[in-house]
């Protein structure tokens, strides 16, 4: 199984406003498209991002040989995290 | 610069050596937004989902295609941040082999120590402060989405605190540093020592904002929620 990028030329990841990810695949060759679009299923990028794949949206662009995913941001932009990832106290993991 | 005429318009750059070409033109509609081929503006959108790039020579493109659509009703967007406390931010860096095997057990620890000996000591409630500690070099940047298991020989640990004032920020900070400095993994070890990039350990961020408010306004007439101020200069 191939890396995503070693096949494309390029990936690139933004926000989109506050509440949206976008992240633009440029395959580079209709070659490297047609493969990235038999190959990545969106269900399997949803799953990566913990998501459904009706939560995200995606562009198959194929005259810029771009494959586009937009995600929704869990958090939004600027939120602070602290109190989505405290610990919990009394979990017990072993240490190395 | 662009010209724009009655079926569309084409891109000039001007500096030498600089170059428009379909892909770069076309990218632009990618960058930033969610949707590649639906832009919201105030009045309607535009829709390029039928546009056409054509390079004109090397460095000229010509774009037609894209449409206008207007709405029925005219919108602005409305966005607004909010303050959301003042940060103290500290950073130590994790280089014994045992405790960068073990650093996240390591942080959860602290955490839940150093939160513990905040709410006795200054007698906060749970939710008037936070505290975060990311391990730069093992998942800082997707945190729990993190798929790699990573094997540095170093982990830079970010702490950021917040409170709801500057002075209580660098104090729980203060109570967070000698955690930072020597907290050991077990009893059972020496107190290790860490690596402190500065000295204070402590640094202000000042106030901290976030987001708060995402709008569509409707308006009767398109100024009437903007105020236009015009000055004499001579």
């Amino acid at each position: 199984l191939a890396n995503l990028g070693d096949i494309v030329q390029k990936i690139r990841s933004k926000n989109a406003g506050p509440f949206w990810l976008t992240v633009d695949i440029f395959c580079g060759t209709a070659d490297a498209y047609d493969h990235v679009i038999a190959k990545l299923p969106s269900a399997a990028v949803a799953k990566a991002f913990g998501m459904n794949t009706q939560d995200i949206k995606r562009f198959d662009i194929a005259d810029l040989h771009v494959v586009k995913f937009s995600l929704p941001l869990t958090l939004t932009c600027t939120a602070p995290l602290g109190r989505h990832c405290w610990p919990n106290c009394r979990s017990k993991r072993d240490i190395i | 610069m662009i010209e724009f005429d009655n079926d569309g318009f084409t891109v000039i750059p001007l500096a030498d050596g600089a170059h428009a070409t379909p892909p770069t033109v076309s990218a632009h509609m990618l960058y930033e937004n969610s949707d590649p081929f639906i832009l919201h503006e105030p009045g309607g959108h535009l829709d390029v989902t039928k546009a056409i790039y054509a390079a004109i020579d090397d460095t000229r493109v010509r774009v037609t295609g894209s449409k206008w659509v207007p709405s029925d009703r005219y919108t602005v967007k409305l966005e607004g941040a909010r303050p959301a406390g003042f940060q103290c931010v500290l950073m130590c860096l994790l280089r014994d082999a045992h405790y960068v095997k073990n650093a996240q057990i390591w942080a959860d620890d602290i955490l839940c120590k150093c939160r513990s000996k905040v709410i006795t000591r200054l007698g906060l409630a749970p939710e008037e402060f936070e505290i975060e500690l990311r391990l730069m070099g093992q998942n800082a940047s997707f945190g729990t989405l993190e798929t790699h298991a990573a094997h540095p020989h170093e982990i830079g640990v970010l702490a950021i605190v917040t409170a709801k004032s500057n002075a209580l920020a660098m104090e729980i900070g203060q109570f967070l540093n000698p955690y930072l400095l020597h907290h050991p993994l077990t009893q059972a070890e020496e107190q290790p020592t860490f690596a402190f990039p500065f000295s204070p350990a402590e640094i202000s961020r000042g106030q901290s904002y976030e987001f708060c408010l995402n709008h569509v306004l409707t308006l009767d007439d398109p100024m009437s929620a903007f105020r236009l101020e015009q000055i004499e200069i001579g």
